[in-house]
């Protein structure tokens, strides 16, 4: 039991691993709602389920990018990785509130 | 060979369409030339000017009639004493030369040398065809002397086209055809004026642009040719097509008389100019009615070309009135001419094989009238087609359709010996019951059926001839409360037959049962004596309606038919089901708690905020960095809520422009300030 309490520790010991597991989170309780209630509006749900999905794929690259161990994005430096981070997660939040303005407008 | 032949029927077959399509106007019966004397009549109250005075003058005149209460001589020659217009002594010279008036030299010296002086200092050709007009009237009262005829004859020509059309006045910027005609109408006058001043060059120059203005003819679909009015034509009077078709054959009438031998004019375009004026016939505004006399009359008596048309009268026989065919060729105003007429053959309509051919028909040549009485009695009513080959004894001075077709109608008195009525068995075809209605004795039949049998008439009719006879016949079953039903009856072998399935109509009689009056209704255009008859009554045993079908009466009919349907109401689609306001706002909450997490998970890590810059431009730079992507967020929140992509776009290009150069620099501050450190590890 105490093993395994380590081990989490060590996982979310990096903010970003802290916010990956956020993003997972979300993403449950999203699925389990839809579950529960159906899919109308049929469009909310792949929204609001995508959006979570985006970020934790981005949150997961930023991880990938700035690991001293990754041999591959050596060149790149840590503040550009951030500002990529950043700058997909604006974009990807500007399509899903384009569409999240169009249900909206639905009803 | 058989496809060559094939095409030959299919050429022959469209031409004889072609020809048949082809207008026959009548020419001016003494019926049309009464009325029209009567419409003038009317008119003649509303006439003021000059112009309108010599129209209905000429009008008048080619029907024959000779009107003086209209204008007197005295009067006309006040207005050629004291007029200033040439347009005013042209028409009042025309209305002397209609009244046959006569006037002295001595009265009208001065307005000879006001013309004459006029000719010299116009180019226009309208002035040119006044003055010359006035001058060629009163030449034929006393001498007159043109100075100069041969710089006339260049003012005129220098007006003229290429393509043998004329201008009003130098500076027109187009041409027309009726104003060559008034250009041959003035020419003509200066010839009858100085005709020394013409030589053989002149004259065959005149002919030619005579001959070349028939070019100018446009057709309509039913084969008649007219000039058509130009825009010019509107400038200088107008008056349509009417009026320039008038003008044109004016024209070259006035040059043939002026010259002799022969001017080449296509006999064919004549000959449907002719049939133009025909069909515009008399009514219509008096200025209409002129062109149309006014060209009828040059039309009738000229000395180019007088077109010839074959009339045949009536064009709807009937033979219970023992009428006869009366053929001529006359005129268009009805004078006649002598020709040998020969019917070449004559064929039912719709049918191909004729049922006579080439009969040379008996002519009264004084009256230029033909019979036609040898076919009379192998006639049977129904329409026909006679063609007809003309041929006139006089060539060169008429012309006429070597072939016509004309259709004629003959109707008569046909006769139904017996109507046939039947009730018979659905299945089997046997008749259960037959009578036969006599039309002498109209006793009336009283029939009974089921729904299980079929309800027969037949009836023949025989023509004048005794001949087999279609024409229109209908049956017409009445119920008693006055829904009726009409049936058509069909040619079938020698006789019209109807055959009522009654199980298959039973529905269309809207399982109405009870008693039904049979009335038969015969007719056709050849038939004198249609008839409805009562044939009796027929009582009609239906079964029920089946479940659900309402039985109509006549009065639910109507509504059903005329009266308004019932309305419809749209159904929308119901609305989904949403999840109960509780449940998602619990859920909201839900959503939230992992964020909650989050915070909390990072202040449990003691996050390392050191590198948050203290102090200057750094400071500043983070702090604008971390606003702008607040900003941003809160823009795509208000983004959400309200505003529509291009707004969003173009604040967002705004706040991004703002969030890069913080970003940029304290980014960059960042880098430098751990680059030591990355580069020692």
């Amino acid at each position: 039991m105490r093993g395994v309490a380590r081990d989490v520790k060590a996982l979310l010991s990096s903010i970003i691993n802290l916010y990956v597991f956020y993003t997972l989170c979300t993403i449950v309780i999203k699925v389990v709602y839809m579950a529960l209630v159906g899919s109308f509006p049929f469009n909310a749900f792949p929204l609001g389920f995508l959006s979570c999905v985006g970020t934790t794929v981005q949150a997961i690259c930023l991880w990938m990018q700035v690991n001293p161990k990754n041999k591959e994005f050596k060149e790149l430096s840590l503040e550009q990785a951030f500002v990529d981070f950043v700058l997909t997660n604006l974009v990807l939040h500007l399509v899903v509130m384009n569409f999240l303005r169009v249900e909206r407008e639905r009803e | 060979m058989d496809s060559c032949r094939n095409g030959c029927l299919i050429l022959a077959l469209v031409a004889l369409l072609c020809l048949s399509v082809s207008a026959s106007p009548n020419v001016l019966s003494e019926a049309d030339k009464k009325f029209g004397t009567e419409l003038l009549i009317k008119s003649e109250g509303s006439v003021s000017t000059l112009e309108e005075k010599y129209q209905l003058l000429r009008s008048f005149q080619v029907l024959g009639i000779r009107r003086e209460e209209l204008i007197t001589c005295s009067e006309v020659e006040a207005v050629l004493m004291s007029s200033t217009s040439v347009k005013d002594l042209f028409y009042a010279s025309k209305c002397g030369e209609t009244l046959l008036c006569s006037f002295q030299e001595s009265a009208l010296k001065t307005t000879v040398s006001r013309l004459l002086s006029s000719l010299d200092n116009t180019e226009a050709l309208l002035d040119i065809h006044f003055s010359l007009g006035t001058l060629a009237f009163l030449k034929v009262q006393f001498p007159v002397a043109l100075n100069d005829p041969v710089s006339i004859f260049q003012k005129i020509k220098v007006l003229s086209a290429e393509d043998g059309s004329w201008k009003y006045n130098p500076d027109d910027a187009g041409t027309s055809a009726k104003a060559a005609g008034t250009a041959l109408e003035t020419m003509g006058d200066l010839i009858s004026l100085a005709g020394q001043a013409f030589d053989d060059a002149k004259i065959r120059y005149l002919k030619g642009v005579a001959s070349k203005l028939f070019e100018f003819l446009e057709k309509y679909d039913d084969g008649t040719q007219f000039i058509d009015e130009r825009p010019l034509d509107g400038l200088y009077g107008g008056g349509g097509p009417l009026a320039a078709t008038s003008q044109v054959v004016k024209g070259v009438a006035v040059v043939a008389s002026h010259t002799s031998g022969h001017i080449e004019v296509p006999a064919e375009r004549v000959i449907s100019v002719a049939k133009f004026f025909l069909t515009a016939g008399i009514h219509g505004s008096l200025l209409d009615m002129f062109h149309v006399l006014d060209g009828l009359g040059v039309l009738d008596k000229n000395r180019f070309l007088v077109p010839v048309i074959l009339s045949v009268r009536p064009s709807v026989l009937s033979l219970s009135a023992k009428e006869v065919f009366k053929i001529s060729t006359t005129t268009v105003l009805g004078s006649p001419v002598s020709a040998t007429i020969t019917l070449r053959k004559a064929v039912r309509a719709n049918e191909k094989e004729p049922f006579l051919l080439n009969q040379v028909l008996e002519s009264d040549e004084t009256k230029g009238v033909h019979n036609l009485n040898d076919i009379l009695n192998k006639l049977d009513i129904g329409s026909y087609d006679l063609t007809f080959k003309v041929k006139i004894l006089e060539e060169g001075r008429y012309a006429t359709e070597p072939i016509t077709i004309r259709r004629v109608l003959v109707t008569g008195v046909a006769s139904i010996p017996e109507v046939e009525v039947g009730v018979l068995d659905s299945d089997t075809g046997s008749t259960d019951y037959v009578k036969r209605w006599n039309p002498m004795s109209k006793e009336v039949v009283s029939l009974y059926a089921t729904h299980l049998q079929k309800l027969y008439f037949g009836l023949d009719i025989l023509s004048p001839r005794q001949e087999q006879f279609i024409p229109q016949a209908f049956l017409k079953l009445k119920h008693e409360t006055k829904v009726e039903h009409l049936f058509l009856l069909k040619p079938s072998g020698k006789k019209l037959e109807l055959s009522l399935n009654l199980l298959g109509l039973v529905e269309k009689l809207n399982y109405l049962s009870g008693i039904y009056t049979i009335d038969l209704i015969v007719g056709d255009v050849a038939m004198e004596n249609p008839v409805m008859w009562n044939l009796g009554t027929v009582e009609l045993d239906l079964p029920e309606p089946p479940e659900g079908k309402v039985k109509l009466t006549s009065q639910a009919e109507s509504p059903f038919k005329y009266g308004p349907r019932p309305e419809i109401t749209h159904m929308f689609r119901p609305a989904e089901k949403r999840a109960p306001p509780t449940l998602s706002n619990t859920f909201l909450a839900l959503t939230l708690v992992p964020l909650l997490g989050f915070l909390v998970g990072l202040k449990l890590l003691n996050t390392n905020m050191k590198n948050f810059p203290s102090s200057g431009l750094p400071v500043l730079a983070a702090l604008l960095f971390h606003l702008g992507i607040g900003s941003i967020l809160g823009l795509y929140a208000l983004f959400w809520l309200k505003l529509n992509l291009f707004q969003t776009l173009k604040l967002l290009a705004l706040l991004g422009t703002v969030l890069t150069v913080p970003g940029y620099y304290i980014l960059s501050h960042l880098a430098d300030a751990s680059a030591p450190k990355v580069k020692s590890a």
